[in-house]
C-alpha cells in the first residue's frame, strides 16, 4: 500500500504538471505554433478569462458556464485585438513581439487600475480523495482531462472542419488561399480568436485553483512559450503533447529526487538542450521519422 | 527609411514623451519647501502597484494622526506653535522610486522626518538615503528587526514579538514537529533563522526547511512532501502572487494542517480577499489589526473608518503608521525643537504612546525598537478571525543581548539571530 501510494503520488504530480503545461500552452499552440505570431499578451488573455470566470461565478453563474463565458469573452477580445493591432504585424516576428508585449503591459496595468490589485478567487470544487496517508485534489485531475480534451478538439477542428481546412491553407500559403476564394482576413481573425478563446478557457480553469490578480498571466506566458517552442511547429499538436510530456516528466522526476527549485531549473535546462539538438522542436523530429518510416515501408 | 521603420521610430518617440511626462508628474501632493510655521513629515508609500493593498491603510493612519495633532493646536517647538504638514509620495511598489523620492523628501521638502516603505528592499533603498543625509527615518510595519542605526526607528513588531512568542504557543499547544517553507530572499531567510531560534529555545523540531524562488506556482510536490511528513504545524513565509497559489492548491488537496504565517492577514488582509475556506486554520500574530479587542483598537478603528469610509480593513500598517506619527509628535514636544539630534535624544529617552491602536507602546531608546503587545489569531472556516490569546507585552531585547546600546554608540548595521552568541550553536552546520 505504501509503495502504491508513493507511486501514485508521483504519477499524480506528473499528470498535474502535464496538465498545467498543456493548458497554459493550448491557445498559444494555435497562435504561435500555427500562425507564427509571438503573442506576449497570451497570459493576459488568460487573465481576462480568469476575471470573467470570477465575476460570473460571484454573480451566481455555475462555474462550468462561467468558464465558457471566459472562453467567449477572451475570444472576442482576441478577435478585436487581431483586427486592430496584430494583423499589421504578421510575418514580422520582432515587431509582433514588441507590440504584443506592449499590449500585455496595457492590459495588466489597465486591470490593476480598474479592478485593483486582486479580486476574490473561486473556490476549488470536487474535494479530494485519500490514498494511504495522503489526500489528493480531484480538480487537478479534471485540469488534466480538460487539457487533453482541448488538444483533441484543436486537432479535430483543424482536421475535420471546413474552417480547419481553410485555416491550414491560409497558414500554408495565404496568397494562394486568397486566390482560391478564402477570405484570409476572416480566417486569421477567427484563428487568432480561437487561440485566445482557448487561453480564456484555460485561464478560467486556473481561476478555480489560483488567486486572481492583474499579473495572473505572468505565471503562464513563459512556460507556455517554452512548451510550444520545444514542441515546434512542424506538427503543432504532436509537438505540444511530446514537449509537455518530456518537460513535465523531467520536472516531476527532479522535483521528487532533489527539490522543487532544481526541478524548475531542470525543466528549463531540458528545453534548452532539446532545442540545441532539435532546433525546430520535437515535432520536426517526429515528422522526419514518420517520413523515413513511410519511405522504408514503401520499398 | 522604410515605412515600418518610420512608424517604429515615431512610436518610440511618442512612448518616450509619455514616459517623460509620467515620470515628471510628482507624487500625490506637490510640495514646496517648508515654511517656518510647519513641521514637515514626508511619507513614501505604495499607493499604486502590487503593494498598494498593504500600504494604503498606512497612509490613512498618517492622515488621522496628523489631523488629530493639528486639530489639537499643533506642537510647540523653537518658541512657536507649529502644525505638522504631511507630504505624501507614491512609491508605486517599485524599489527604485524609493531612492529618488527619499531625496525629494530631504532636499525639496526639507523634511524633518521621513517615514517610508513596506518591503525590506524598499526600506533599505529609502533608509540609506535618509540616514546618509542625517535625517530621522521610520519604518512602520512588521520587519525582520535587528537594524541598529542612529537615525532609524521602527514602530512595528519584530520577530521578537511575533515568531518567538507565537511559535512557543504553537509548540506547547499543537506539538513540537514543524516544517518551514519560504520565499528565497533576505526577509524570509531571516524569518527562517528566527524560526530555528524559536525551535531551539522552546523544544521544537524543524523536520523540513526549504526556500523557493518567487516564480514557483506549482506546489503539488511540496504539498505531498509535507503530507508525508505529517508535522504538528507548518511555518510559512510565502510571498507574492505566484507563491500564494499554495493555499488554494493545498485546500484542493485536502491538506488543512495548522499553519503559522508571518506575512499573511496582518499586512494584506487576505481573509477578506480570498474565497473561504482557503486560509482556514492559519495562525497569525499581528501587533495590531482591527480585530484586536483592546479598547484602543476599537476607538482607533472607529475614528479611522469615520475618516475613510471606503477602507476595506484596518491592518497592521494603519496602526503603526498612526503610532509612529504620535511618537514623533511626543518627541518634538519633549525636545522643544525639530533639531535632529535633540529629537533623537527625546526618542531615546523612552517615548510612550498610550493610545497606540494595539495597546500600550514604548520606544526603547537603546534599541530603536518598541515594546508592544502582540496577539495570536486563528482564521476560521468562514474567514472570520478568532483571538486565541494575547501574547503579552513584549520588550525588545535582541539588540541589548548582543551588547548594542544606541544611546552610546550605533553600529549602523543589521543583526540577525546567528549574531547572538547565546544562539550561535543553533546555526552550526548550516
Amino acid at each position: 500500500m505504501e509503495t502504491f501510494a508513493a507511486v501514485f503520488d508521483v504519477i499524480y504530480q506528473l499528470f498535474d504538471n502535464i496538465g498545467f503545461l498543456i493548458l497554459a500552452a493550448s491557445g498559444l499552440v494555435i497562435i504561435f505554433g500555427m500562425m507564427g505570431v509571438i503573442n506576449m499578451a497570451h497570459g493576459e488573455l488568460m487573465m481576462i478569462g480568469a476575471y470573467i470566470t470570477a465575476f460570473s461565478y460571484h454573480a451566481g453563474i455555475p462555474a462550468p458556464i462561467a468558464i465558457i463565458f471566459a472562453g467567449i469573452g477572451a475570444g472576442l477580445v482576441g478577435m478585436i485585438l487581431e483586427r486592430l493591432v496584430i494583423r499589421h504585424f504578421y510575418k514580422q516576428l520582432l515587431s509582433s513581439l514588441v507590440v504584443t508585449w506592449g499590449l500585455s503591459l496595457l492590459l495588466s496595468q489597465g486591470f490593476l487600475i480598474i479592478f485593483g490589485p486582486s479580486i476574490l478567487n473561486v473556490p476549488t470544487p470536487f474535494g479530494n480523495f485519500p490514498i494511504g496517508e495522503q489526500t489528493f485534489g480531484i480538480y487537478r485531475l479534471v485540469l488534466f482531462a480538460v487539457a487533453i480534451a482541448m488538444v483533441a478538439s484543436v486537432w479535430a477542428i483543424f482536421t475535420y472542419t471546413k474552417f480547419g481546412t481553410r485555416a491550414r491553407a491560409t497558414m500554408e500559403d495565404p496568397d494562394m488561399a486568397n486566390a482560391l476564394g478564402v477570405n484570409t482576413g476572416n480566417i486569421y481573425a477567427l484563428t487568432f480568436g480561437l487561440g485566445c478563446a482557448m487561453g480564456g478557457i484555460a485561464g478560467g480553469m486556473f481561476a478555480l485553483t489560483a488567486t486572481i490578480s492583474p499579473f495572473f498571466g505572468i505565471n503562464y506566458t513563459p512556460l507556455a512559450f517554452i512548451t510550444v517552442v520545444t514542441g515546434g511547429s512542424a506538427n503543432a499538436i504532436s509537438g505540444l503533447i511530446s514537449s509537455a510530456l518530456s518537460l513535465a516528466g523531467i520536472q516531476t522526476g527532479i522535483n521528487n529526487l532533489v527539490n522543487v527549485y532544481i526541478g524548475y531549473v531542470a525543466m528549463i535546462g531540458a528545453a534548452f538542450v532539446i532545442l540545441l539538438i532539435l532546433p525546430k522542436g520535437i515535432s520536426e523530429y517526429i515528422e522526419r521519422r514518420k517520413i523515413r518510416v513511410r519511405k522504408v515501408t514503401n520499398k | 527609411m522604410n515605412k515600418f521603420l518610420l512608424r517604429f521610430v515615431a512610436g518610440a518617440a511618442a512612448l518616450g514623451i509619455i514616459t517623460a511626462v509620467a515620470v515628471s508628474v510628482p507624487g500625490v501632493n506637490t510640495a514646496k519647501a517648508a515654511t517656518d510655521e510647519e513641521i514637515v513629515l514626508c511619507a513614501i508609500d505604495d499607493l499604486s502597484g502590487d503593494f498598494s493593498i498593504m500600504a494604503t491603510p498606512k497612509t490613512y493612519g498618517y492622515k488621522l494622526a496628523v489631523k488629530e495633532i493639528n486639530d489639537a493646536g499643533g506642537i510647540t517647538v523653537d518658541g512657536k506653535t507649529k502644525t505638522v504638514k504631511l507630504v505624501q509620495y507614491d512609491g508605486q511598489s517599485q524599489v527604485k522610486r524609493y531612492q529618488e523620492l527619499a531625496q525629494k523628501c530631504i532636499f525639496d521638502d526639507e523634511a524633518d522626518v521621513v517615514m517610508a516603505a513596506y518591503t525590506g528592499a524598499e526600506r533599505e533603498a529609502a533608509r540609506r538615503e535618509v540616514v546618509r543625509n542625517k535625517t530621522i527615518y521610520w519604518h512602520n510595519n512588521q520587519g525582520e528587526g535587528g537594524i541598529a542605526d542612529h537615525y532609524s526607528f521602527f514602530s512595528g513588531p519584530t520577530p521578537e514579538q511575533q515568531v518567538l512568542p507565537a511559535l512557543k504557543w504553537m509548540i506547547e499547544n499543537l506539538g513540537p514537529r514543524m516544517i518551514f517553507i519560504g520565499a528565497d530572499y533576505n526577509f524570509c531567510r531571516a524569518i527562517g533563522a528566527w524560526t530555528r531560534t524559536a525551535a531551539n529555545l522552546y523544544g521544537g523540531e524543524i523536520e523540513y526547511e526549504e526556500y523557493f524562488p518567487f516564480g514557483v506556482s506549482q506546489w503539488q510536490a511540496t504539498i505531498s512532501k509535507i503530507q508525508s511528513i505529517g508535522p504538528d504545524f507548518q511555518v510559512h513565509c510565502l510571498v507574492g502572487g505566484e507563491q500564494v497559489q499554495f493555499y488554494p492548491q493545498a485546500q484542493a488537496a485536502g491538506m488543512s494542517l495548522p499553519t503559522w504565517s508571518n506575512v499573511t492577514i496582518a499586512d494584506g488582509y487576505e481573509h477578506k480577499r480570498f474565497a473561504a475556506p482557503s486560509l482556514a486554520n492559519m495562525y497569525v500574530t499581528p501587533g495590531f489589526i482591527e480585530d484586536v479587542p483592546h479598547p484602543n483598537s476599537i476607538a482607533f478603528t472607529k475614528k479611522l473608518r469615520a475618516m475613510f469610509p471606503d477602507m476595506v480593513y484596518a491592518n497592521e500598517h494603519a496602526g503603526f503608521g498612526y503610532t509612529a506619527v504620535k511618537a514623533m509628535a511626543a518627541a518634538w514636544a519633549k525636545a522643544g525643537t525639530t533639531e535632529t539630534e535633540a529629537v533623537i535624544d527625546a526618542l531615546e529617552s523612552g517615548i510612550e504612546v498610550a493610545e497606540a491602536p494595539g495597546g500600550p507602546w514604548k520606544m526603547h531608546g537603546d534599541q530603536h525598537h518598541a515594546a508592544m503587545h502582540s496577539y495570536l489569531f486563528m482564521v476560521n472556516e468562514d474567514h472570520t478571525l478568532s483571538l486565541l490569546t494575547d501574547l503579552g507585552y513584549t520588550e525588545p531585547t535582541f539588540l541589548k543581548e548582543i551588547g548594542v546600546d544606541m544611546r552610546k554608540e550605533a553600529p549602523n548595521r543589521q543583526f540577525l539571530p546567528p549574531d547572538n552568541p547565546a544562539w550561535s550553536s543553533f546555526f552550526e552546520g548550516q
